[in-house]
């Protein structure tokens, strides 16, 4: 069952008198019971995408298309009942939990306003609430009077986990979890996550740059490239056989793969190439590649995939 | 909607630097033709006509002692802005140099500059310009003299944080590694860096300069009658402030105009020229 | 914490000692010679190279300038500030008895500022670039530029003068505290308007507000518990370092409003040249604004948990 449908989404700004296509024609299911992997480089857009999911771009950018969640479209409701949503239906951790818990409330009370804001219970119960929350990231609540700036990296990622799961949402939106954390830490984290995220029956949009994580996570992954999903497909496929060329470099560059840098840089979202956003630093780029625009085509199983190289053979396979 | 927004922010940003900079050239112009400009001799007396409201022959008045109030005002544009050029000059000029040695060198050098800002911005910064002037006699040179002293911490305060984050980057320690002396590296590499939140701590400085000098003017202790000084026409107004308040009208708008403008540019300059230098700004005084 | 505090206190002795330091040669640079002023002020004009010379030994003014310091301060850390010139009135007592009048002034003006700025600041911020935010930010700009002399000028004649409302000088009552106060706090106020909206602003742009939105809070929520707190820290340290714009600017309202305080002690023993009392004046504002300062930064410490809660 599809719990999530994203629909042609495009979301642009105006910076500097520029228009940034941060997002553009993007379509994304998210299944139930299902962990997808949103991967790509830094500033592709995956974290302007799970952000407009739950709403949380800033006034002045422009959304197109359509955000189907239980047959409402997100992006039309009104402010107060995307407020239901968010942390209820719909959880998220943001990048970077440093800068993400407020430094001046501690880190039970940031925790604990969830349940009393969403469920008007006391301060008493909504502290036990918080506790067990704490217990089951794996945090002693001793602790819980303590400040962010009192707790190391990996435990502020604990709190994000707690503050995300706090509601028991549907899906859990977490963009790059891992991110400076060490390789050990970085595996409890991953563990931590998944395992809640299965025990509950939820559903996950991991948002990460790290193959390796996504990889031990996610049960499909879409690729991201300036702003276009280039590839969605079931996580074995993705990293056995992948097929765009760029989920090919992608995987080349892993140290395991010989460590190999992709060619060239990523596109400025503000002057995109014409044609395929890749073929200038694509290794199979004919001409057409820089004249029409590829369209995202089913090859076999519902995978996806953006480029001309399977426009022919492997469709509808 | 969203570009209008930002269109309409730019200029707005841009259009307060604008006006600014409008007035404060028509001010320069009145500065350097107020002789042609100004009706009558801004120290002639003419004690038949004293205390003359507005009217034809006298646009803003006249005062106490029959002089025309608007000719004054032309005349006191000119102290006005050479003191605030002049005292933003020395203390631009001086509080920079002193902030780059003391980002540069480091150790005791850096310790006694700043410890030397630390003890000016000990005393509200009008008291001790407010001590040295009386402590002087009145006068322009003291009173310069009194503003400088209190004005130079907040450019030293912010070259030298500049400095410190300059001196880190590879091109400075590339060229110590080419053994360039320092006085090269200071003027090639570190003082570029530090010209636009410079620039624009010394535009805010001028209004700041000017409101401070009218202060000390208006008690006594800054330029002294009969000259055609803002702060101090105020002062001679207030005796009269029932019968004839445009004798303190008009100078007290001459000052909030030129200080306004002022404000302006510098405030639209800090948002073209510097946002990040804007926290460090917002902090002085 | 306590590291931090000792550490603030012992840059304020450090301070303080600079403060005496400059009040000291600033006063020996005064042109004149010392010992004839004070010969002048205590037996009249007439007088013989004897007498002057009389003043300086008995006044230990023939010693080496360091030796005058140390005793000076020797003084001064006995709470000894010395003598009038003009009026032999001890120099700590006559600041004492008119400090109280600068103290009302100065506190009710911060508090007016306060009332306005913080609202209005808030409010800049939240509806940034509407209506409301252009129209606060131009006020506050004209307030920054307006001059408060003029300001106290334009009130009295307008209050006092044409309408006859309230009392254009003097000291006593309520009514004679409303003029002074909004002279001196309504520029107060500008400023930090600017500052509490650019610090709101900041804030509102951290990432922990989006993570508070995440959380599904509503906009009164977010605004009071997770910006005010942090958008104020700021705002405190500027406000500490305001205090010396209202003293400074209490010597002017004092003096425009005839307002008994220690502004106007300072104006009119300038005028005197009663340089004890000067240096009197000038050491004890130094004084003060220092420890305000301490007590600003003590505060700031107590509500950000950064520093309260040090990481060892």
């Amino acid at each position: 069952m599809t719990l999530l449908k994203i629909e042609d989404l495009g979301v642009y700004f105006n910076a500097r008198g520029r228009i940034v296509k941060a997002n553009n024609g993007v379509d994304l299911e998210i299944e139930e019971n299902e962990i997808l992997g949103l991967i790509g480089e830094t500033g592709c857009g995956k974290t302007i995408l799970g952000r407009a999911i739950i709403g949380l771009l800033s006034e002045n950018v422009e959304i197109k298309g359509k955000i189907i969640y239980r047959g409402e479209n997100l992006l039309t409701l009104s402010e107060d009942k995307m407020r239901q949503i968010r942390g209820k239906e719909i959880g998220m951790m943001l990048q970077n939990p440093s800068i993400s818990l407020n430094p001046v409330l501690t880190v039970g009370e940031q925790i604990a306003e969830v349940y009393r804001y969403h469920e008007g219970i006391g301060k008493e119960e909504a502290r036990k609430k918080a506790a067990d929350m704490f217990k089951l990231v794996g945090i002693d609540p001793k602790r819980m009077d303590e400040y962010p700036h009192q707790f190391s990296g990996g435990m502020k990622q604990r709190v994000m986990i707690a503050i995300g799961l706090a509601l028991n949402p549907r899906i859990l939106i977490a963009d790059e979890p891992t991110t400076g954390l060490d390789s050990s830490m970085k595996k409890k984290i991953v563990d931590l996550t998944s395992e809640l995220v299965r025990s509950r029956n939820m559903s996950m949009l991991l948002i990460t740059h790290d193959l390796e994580v996504a990889k031990r996570m996610c049960d499909r992954i879409a690729v991201m490239y300036a702003g276009e999903l280039f590839e969605i497909a079931s996580a074995d496929k993705i990293l056995s056989k992948p097929k765009h060329p760029y989920t090919q470099d992608l995987l080349d560059s892993l140290p395991r793969r010989g460590l190999k840098p992709i060619p060239g840089a990523s596109p400025s979202l503000t002057s995109l190439p014409a044609g395929c956003r890749f073929h200038p630093r694509c290794r199979y780029k004919r001409d057409e590649c820089s004249e029409k625009h590829p369209e995202m085509i089913e090859t076999e199983g519902k995978n996806h995939v953006r480029c001309f190289l399977y426009k022919n053979d492997e469709n509808k396979g | 909607m969203n570009e209008t927004w930002i269109a309409l922010k730019e200029l707005r940003e841009n259009r307060m630097a604008a006006v600014g900079a409008v007035i404060i050239i028509f001010l320069v112009f009145v500065a350097f033709f107020a002789p042609f400009l100004a009706p009558h001799n801004p120290l002639e007396q003419n004690l038949e006509k004293r205390l003359l409201a507005p009217n034809s022959e006298y646009p803003f008045g006249t005062d106490e002692l029959g002089r025309g109030i608007f000719s004054r005002l032309l005349y006191g544009t000119r102290i006005s802005l050479e003191i605030g050029v002049i005292v933003v000059g020395i203390t631009a000029l001086l509080g920079t140099i002193l902030g780059c040695i003391s980002g540069y060198y480091g150790g005791i050098v850096d310790e006694i500059i700043m410890r030397s800002v630390d003890v000016v911005l000990a005393f509200p910064s009008i008291i001790l310009a407010l001590v040295i002037a009386g402590l002087l006699g009145p006068g322009v040179f003291n009173l310069i003299l009194a503003l400088a002293v209190t004005h130079w911490p907040g450019y030293t305060r912010l070259v030298r944080g500049m400095t410190l984050s300059v001196k880190e980057k590879e091109f400075v320690e590339a060229a110590r590694a080419l053994r360039a002396s320092s006085f090269y590296i200071m003027r090639r590499h570190i003082l570029p860096n530090c010209i636009n939140p410079v620039i624009v701590l010394a535009t805010l400085g001028i209004a700041h300069t000017i409101i401070f000098a009218a202060a000390l003017s208006f008690l006594g202790l800054g330029i002294q009658p009969p000259t055609p000084e803002w702060g101090a026409m105020l002062k001679a107004g207030i005796p009269y402030l029932r019968s004839a308040p445009f004798l303190t009208f008009f100078p007290g708008i001459m000052i909030m105009i030129t200080v306004l403008a002022f404000n302006f540019l510098g405030d639209g300059l800090r948002d073209t020229l510097d946002p990040r230098a804007k926290e460090m700004l917002m902090m002085r005084k | 914490m306590l590291k931090y505090i000792l550490k603030r206190l012992l840059l304020v002795f450090v301070v303080v000692l600079g403060v005496t330091v400059v009040t000291f040669s600033a006063m020996q640079s005064a042109p004149g010679d010392p010992a004839e002023m004070i010969a002048v002020a205590r037996y009249g004009e007439d007088l013989t190279q004897e007498e002057i010379e009389w003043v300086r030994v008995t006044e230990g003014l023939d010693a080496p300038v360091y030796i005058q310091y140390l005793g000076w301060l020797g003084h001064i850390l006995r709470l000894d500030l010395g003598k009038s010139l003009i009026t032999y009135e001890d120099v700590l007592e006559e600041i004492l008895t008119r400090f109280p009048a600068t103290l009302v002034l100065t506190i009710s003006s911060l508090i007016l500022s306060l009332l306005i700025a913080l609202p209005t600041g808030i409010i800049s911020a939240v509806r940034k670039n509407t209506i409301v935010d252009n129209t606060c930010m131009t006020g506050a700009l004209l307030g920054v530029s307006m001059p408060n002399f003029w300001l106290g000028l334009l009130l009295i004649w307008l209050f006092a003068l044409s309408l006859g409302l309230l009392p254009s000088f003097g000291y006593g009552s309520i009514k004679h505290l409303i003029l002074p106060t909004i002279t001196l706090g309504t520029s107060m106020a500008a400023i930090t308007t600017r500052l509490t909206r650019s610090s709101m602003l900041d804030v509102l742009n951290q990432d922990y507000i989006v993570t508070a939105k995440a959380k599904g809070l509503d906009e009164k929520t977010i605004l009071l518990r997770h910006a005010l707190k942090n958008a104020m820290l700021p705002v405190i340290t500027f406000v500490g370092l305001q205090l010396g714009f209202l003293l400074g600017g209490a010597v002017i309202v004092e003096t425009i409003f005839a307002w008994p305080g220690i502004g106007r002690l300072l104006v009119d023993s300038i005028y005197a040249r009663d340089f004890a009392l000067i240096q009197g004046c000038v050491l004890f504002i130094a004084v003060i604004f220092a420890l305000s300062n301490l007590a600003v930064d003590i505060l700031y410490a107590y509500l950000d948990p950064r520093i309260r809660y040090e990481k060892k």
